[in-house]
């Protein structure tokens, strides 16, 4: 149905911008979780099911890489022990990103997790959402930084 | 103006030799003002990953070594005019460095003194070679 | 025959998957992500959706496997991120695809590859959208890299220029670290404290560290000065850097690479103080044999 636009003043609300908070509940920018050790043995499981999804298509070679150590940031991240915010209607993994600095040698790694960003913002049809980011960033023995990998939460409120 | 006792020893004089023992701090301590930070100087894992038997003196502290010898001997006033060395081994830290040196050539129309420089490490080889033109005072 | 780099605007070459359950139980062990979202159908609707859902990071790690594929061996991807805007049942089929979105020369002789990519469902909705930069790097060819690497260093001109304050404790650490008595006047090799490369100011061939031959050793192989007066406490030193050599010889322990710089140190008048130059070498093992692959 076509609606004719009658008064020239009458504009769409304009979605609101991302505004970054210090803190939501007891969720707190800079909230560092106890640093972990982990190995690349995971990153050997992730090929493997890779290998099986795609194996049809051919074989694909692709160097090791931060996202093949943790193929999940989000969960990662959760699983260090960070705080997820819980009074939300809806609770959504919102995206990922990785970061490769130097390349992944055979030695373990140390992994810092962290909540590097938290934003708000309303959607247009009055819903208020807030995006946690998570990041963590992993060293090799040699206190140099391998690469991070970030994971983002949205929550999503009741329509107000 | 060359000093006398430079003019006394003449062309071919051996200076006194010197020894010198690095420590690992000290490598740390010259990296720090040298700006020179490369891991094969005091990281020993590294050093190995890179084809040492282990952690290196820096070559140019070995050359500074040598420029100290030859400009400590020349005598107040004694300033590097030009100065280059050439590395042929390596020393590892820790090891005896023996500073060894000559008057090469002396200019007293110019006031230059010639300076041959070398150091010798445990197993007696020449791991550095240096030579140096010094001159006394009078410096821009 | 090298092989080119990607040009843009370029789409690439679609991609059509079904995820099972088979494959996200196997993802799911990898990620340590079981949450049942995922595998059973109830929780799913009692959490809003209609079916399990694909979990989101599978889709980015598919997309991450195909860009190795599209962007071809040379390149490696330094970074990706993906949003996840739109849930994707179980068993459906996606498409994945994306294109190269620029392409840019970098002063050492590589490109920086920018792209986009997406994963969309069977009525073309976007439930995936990422982008990516990776890094593609020239074929090393049948040995080093000499002409690369020449154009990066700008052999023969002027590379960069630096001003560094000579502060008494700068000319007192240095003193002490070498064993002399410190003085006014600097000692004889504290040219080496003011360059720009041993600084890292100036840094442009690390790619010589990631050659594909293993590197057995190297250091400086000489140093030289030549000096107009001695360096001083309170000099203000402005370091131009040329690079005036660089080739190749076969050494005993393998392939010595050879670069020679120049190092022009000028006061805050502009006269010259003292001129250095030095020689570098990295040695290599380049097996004949290897590079025939």
């Amino acid at each position: 149905m076509r609606v004719t636009q009658t008064n020239a003043q009458a504009t769409p609300p304009a979605r609101a911008e991302w505004v970054e908070l210090d803190c939501v509940d007891d969720v707190r920018v800079g909230d560092v979780a106890t640093p972990q050790q982990i190995t690349i043995e995971g990153a050997d499981r992730l090929r493997a099911a890779m290998q099986s999804a795609l194996g049809d298509i051919g074989d694909i070679e692709v160097p090791m890489g931060i996202a093949d150590v943790c193929p999940d940031p989000l969960v990662f991240a959760l699983q260090a022990g960070l705080p997820r915010l819980t009074n939300f209607a809806q609770t959504i993994d919102g995206g990922s990103a990785w970061c490769d600095r130097e390349p992944i040698g055979c030695e373990p790694l140390y992994a810092v997790s962290e909540i590097a960003q938290i934003a708000a913002r309303t959607t247009s049809d009055g819903r208020r959402l807030v995006r946690v980011d998570y990041r963590t960033r992993f060293t090799n023995p040699s206190g140099v930084l391998v690469g991070t990998a970030t994971g983002s939460s949205i929550h999503v409120g009741s329509v107000e | 103006m060359i000093p006398e006792h430079v003019t006394a020893a003449g062309v071919g004089h051996e200076l006194p030799a010197r020894v010198r023992v690095t420590t690992a701090a000290q490598l740390v301590r010259y990296a720090g003002a040298a700006q020179d930070f490369s891991g094969i100087h005091f990281d020993v894992d590294y050093a190995r990953r890179r084809g040492f038997d282990g952690v290196i003196v820096h070559g140019l502290l070995k050359a500074a070594f040598l420029a100290e010898l030859g400009q400590d001997w020349a005598g107040a006033g004694a300033w590097y005019r030009s100065f280059g060395a050439r590395y042929t081994g390596t020393d590892l830290v820790g090891a005896p460095i023996v500073c060894r040196g000559r008057v090469a050539s002396l200019d007293p129309a110019g006031g230059q003194i010639g300076l041959e420089l070398w150091t010798e490490n445990v197993e007696g080889r020449t791991t550095t070679t240096a030579t140096g033109i010094i001159e006394i005072g009078e410096s821009a | 025959m090298t092989t080119a780099v990607p040009q843009a605007p370029q789409d690439f070459e679609e991609c059509t998957v079904e995820p099972s359950t088979e494959h996200l139980l196997r993802w799911a062990a990898a990620a340590e992500d079981f949450s049942p979202i995922h595998f059973d159908a109830q929780v799913a609707k009692a959490r809003g959706f209609q079916d399990p859902v694909v979990h989101g990071p599978w889709k980015a790690a598919v997309l991450r496997r195909l860009l190795g594929r599209w962007l071809g061996p040379n390149a490696t991807v330094r970074s990706m991120s993906a949003r996840y805007l739109r849930p994707d049942p179980v068993g459906r089929a996606l498409r994945f695809g994306g294109s190269l979105v620029s392409t840019t020369s970098m002063p050492d002789g590589a490109y920086e590859l920018r792209c986009a990519v997406w994963v969309r469902d069977e009525d073309d909705r976007v439930s995936v959208d990422g982008d990516c930069t990776a890094v593609f790097a020239p074929d090393p060819g049948e040995g080093l890299p000499l002409d690369r690497l020449r154009a990066a260093v700008k052999l023969g001109e002027d590379a960069g220029s630096f001003t560094y304050r000579v502060e008494s404790n700068d000319v007192v650490a240095f003193a002490k670290a070498i064993g002399a008595i410190p003085a006014a006047d600097a000692p004889a090799t504290f040219f080496a404290a003011l360059d720009p490369v041993e600084r890292r100011d100036l840094d442009l061939d690390g790619f010589l560290h990631e050659l594909p031959f293993p590197m057995t050793g190297g250091g400086n192989a000489f140093n030289e000065v030549v000096y107009e007066r001695p360096i001083r406490v309170g000099d203000v030193i402005t370091v131009t850097t040329r690079y005036t050599e660089v080739y190749e010889k076969k050494g005993s322990r393998g392939t010595l690479l050879f670069r020679v710089r120049v190092n022009e140190m000028r006061d805050a008048t502009g006269a010259l103080v003292a001129i250095s130059r030095c020689g570098h070498v990295l040695s290599y093992r380049i097996d004949a044999a290897e590079v025939q692959k």
